[in-house]
């Protein structure tokens, strides 16, 4: 029997400082059993619980696509305790991870659609795994057009700049990198996300949104979607919660008697709808 | 399901010949308590429990999910190393637990079961265990089985039921375990005639005893529809928001998992937590979505008669009465369930 | 040691054992007020959250001496308490101790400084120059 409360090992191979604030870096972990590896199977969107001893566990969404194989990649906020031990890691140490955890994205409902993608900050995570993996070689004409608008405060707090630049160059990908205000060295576009999503304007005809962001942005980009006319079943959102056990027994995470760790963390609108208000 | 009799006077000699292969528990008065204690010989613990409380204070439920429950211990100065417990596998019995508690069983297991995360240490605990459950004849004032789908003679979890009949129990063998036990012992007749008549007699009454009325259905329906209903910034208000109702409560199963540090080494554990506590959803931003005793409260009303009921299609309440005889303000369930009944 | 304190100290363990952490004797309790209790601060985290013996005692000890000169013994406590637990054995103890170092007793004059909340910065006794 698998116990599920048992981290798995894995061992730091890359770390990297994302941005210029020198608050996120992205952990690139390789799994030490190579069983562990193999049961270690996802798609885009689910979480993990790391575990330092000594400090205990907490949920990350997973950054890395299944395209990239024996590598599990998290992008990690400093904003407390637990992030500051693990912002200490080196290369080399050994780290435990439980999961995957929570359901992933519906891919197989954007296959022959148009996909919008819409985030901000640091919520980017989930949807860099997923953006990897539909523009990969043998997933990418399995969709239609894929649109990305990603937005930060200023050009420094952006992630994984340097695939940014790359898919920039695609022609197969529409991508919309975003900042809040004008910056010095920056040629790109300037504004919020949500302003963005409206000069953007994807067509809400065969296609699906997904967004992730800060709950403001959220708030505002919604509005935005629905006038484009996108319908309630076809917003997708990933939701944030104090996740625990992460596989809806422990009681924190519900949201009625759905269990964000289980049901989610990936819900449509229409979804959130049905649900109370408690989050 | 066959049925069995065995002398009051033969009890004694049936539960001490399980001692040689079993670990015993059963009630046992401490102070002014029932507490479940393990019996280490022969008659150290009396087991005509017919006076005094009914139910021991705390539930069964700390048999199969501990307080406290070690995933693994760890060394800091070992990066990578866990060591895991070595669970107990010797077979136990803990006798004379009450319907309500062994009502409790099927809660634990629609959680602790499930195909897709089976709790090792849970499953292991279960597996070793034989329960011999004894109905009640004369229920408590706080007690409502028979409102959340059991009932006072309710064997649904027991491997055994026993009935008292006066001068002798008549035994239900319910499943295989049970029938274990029962063969293994000298002292069961079959029932003479009339036994039955009698039983059925005495259930009627302790049913009839149970004066609470309580349509959880109607309770289920009401709570579909009113989550934003002003009532429940009310209800709460003489909570003071401690853990006794969800902690001596037999379905309640929420808990937290944190690491424990002494020097250098240190223990991942699970530990039993409330969600009358504030910090249970407490953000490390600060954020916190139950952020006031009414969210609280109306998450454990809404878990136990409607989420779980969603989910697993039976209530997350076996009616014991434990939180209505223990709060400290007598925030009395079957009050809210009776004022959401008529709302 | 004295028989007298083991005695004490085993009473206060067989008391302390009952403990299932529920805090129903702090949320009941008039003197507890402070916005986040030691028990649930996390960072740091002071002491065990589990019902391990030392864990329990400490709360207890921590709760009686932060009660300590301000507890009028209204038993709260021990009412709201479901496991029965003898909260005012220790709450006895410190009152008398309040009343033989400082004459002082709590709840008898509202006007009366806090012994344990009143201290002068010439005091003559060691441990106020830490």
């Amino acid at each position: 029997m698998n116990n599920p409360y048992l981290p798995i090992k894995t061992r730091i191979e890359k770390v990297i400082m994302e941005t210029e604030d020198r608050n996120i870096k992205s952990f690139e972990l390789s799994f030490i059993n190579k069983e562990d590896e193999e049961k270690f199977q996802y798609l885009p969107g689910p979480f993990a619980e790391i575990s330092i001893p000594g400090k205990g566990e907490a949920p990350f969404g997973i950054a890395s696509s299944p395209t990239e194989k024996g590598v599990l990649k998290f992008s990690i906020n400093r904003t407390g305790l637990f992030t500051e031990a693990i912002h200490s890691l080196e290369e080399g140490d050994i780290i435990g991870v439980r999961g995957p955890l929570g359901n992933n994205y519906p891919i197989e409902k954007f296959e022959n659609k148009n996909v919008v993608i819409v985030s901000g900050g640091f919520a980017f995570t989930t949807l860099r795994s997923l953006t990897k993996y539909m523009i990969h070689e043998d997933n990418r004409s399995r969709f239609n057009n894929i649109t990305v608008i990603y937005g930060a405060r200023n050009p420094g707090l952006l992630l994984y700049k340097d695939e940014l630049k790359e898919w920039g160059k695609r022609d197969d990908i529409d991508l919309n990198v975003t900042v809040d205000a004008k910056a010095p060295g920056w040629d790109g576009r300037v504004g919020f996300v949500p302003t963005v999503t409206k000069e953007v304007a994807p067509a809400s005809e065969d296609s699906y949104v997904i967004v992730c962001g800060p709950p403001i942005m959220i708030k505002f980009t919604i509005p935005v979607l629905e006038e484009l006319g996108f319908p309630p079943e076809r917003i997708i959102l990933s939701l944030e919660m104090r996740m625990k056990c992460g596989i809806g027994i422990c009681g924190r995470c519900n949201i009625g008697e759905k269990y964000v760790c289980k049901d989610g963390p990936v819900f449509t609108l229409a979804q959130l709808n049905e649900l109370p208000g408690e989050y | 399901m066959k049925e069995k009799t065995i002398k009051k006077n033969e009890l004694a000699n049936f539960v001490a010949g399980l001692l040689s292969d079993y670990q015993v528990f059963a009630p046992a008065k401490e102070e002014e308590s029932l507490v479940l204690k393990e019996m280490q010989a022969e008659g150290d613990i009396d087991l005509d429990i017919g006076v005094g409380p009914v139910n021991t204070k705390k539930s069964i439920k700390e048999f199969f999910f501990p307080q406290k429950e070690r995933f693994f211990s760890y060394d800091l100065t070992k990066p990578g190393e866990m060591e895991e417990p070595v669970l107990s596998d010797k077979k136990r019995v803990i006798f004379g637990v009450r319907p309500c508690d062994v009502n409790s069983i099927s809660v634990f297991d629609a959680i602790f079961t499930s195909d897709q995360y089976p709790d090792p240490y849970y499953i292991k605990r279960r597996e070793r265990t034989t329960i011999v459950a004894i109905g009640c004849n004369k229920p408590e004032t706080t007690c409502f089985c028979v409102d959340t789908g059991g009932g006072p003679f309710s064997a649904d979890g027991s491997d055994l039921l026993l009935v008292d009949l006066g001068d002798e129990y008549l035994v239900q063998v319910l499943t295989e375990k049970g029938e274990t036990l029962v063969n293994g012992s000298s002292g069961f007749s079959e029932p003479k005639s009339g036994v039955l008549q009698k039983r059925d007699g005495i259930v009627e009454e302790a049913q009839k005893a149970i004066k609470s009325d309580i349509k959880i259905k109607k309770v289920k329906g009401w709570l579909d529809n009113n989550f934003d209903a002003p009532f429940w910034d009310t209800v709460h208000e003489k909570c003071i928001g401690c853990g006794t109702c969800t902690y001596l409560c037999p379905t309640c199963h929420c808990f937290d998992i944190l690491d424990e540090t002494k020097g250098e080494k240190g223990e991942r554990i699970r530990i039993w937590d409330s969600c009358m506590y504030p910090q249970f959803t407490l953000h490390a931003s600060g954020g916190n979505p139950r952020k006031s005793g009414k969210e609280r409260m109306r998450q454990r009303v809404m878990h136990k008669f409607k989420y779980f009921v969603d989910n697993n299609e039976m209530v997350a309440c076996t009616g014991c009465g434990r939180c209505v005889k223990y709060c400290p303000v007598n925030l009395d369930i079957r009050e809210v369930l009776k004022q959401i009944q008529v709302s | 040691m004295p028989v007298s304190m083991c005695v004490c100290r085993l009473y206060f363990s067989k008391q302390s054992e009952k403990c299932i952490r529920c805090y129903a004797c702090r949320n009941a309790c008039p003197l507890c007020y402070c916005e986040v209790c030691c028990v649930d601060e996390s960072q740091p985290q002071w002491f065990g959250k589990s019902v391990a013996l030392s864990d329990t005692q400490v709360f207890h000890l921590m709760r009686t001496y932060h009660t300590a000169g301000r507890c009028v013994d209204c038993g709260a406590c021990v009412r709201a308490c479901p496991m029965d637990i003898d909260l005012r054995f220790m709450n006895k103890k410190i009152d008398k101790d309040v009343r033989e170092l400082f004459s002082y007793e709590a709840g008898m004059d509202p006007e009366a400084p806090l012994p344990l909340n009143t201290f002068k910065t010439d005091d003559e006794d060691e441990f106020i120059k830490g």
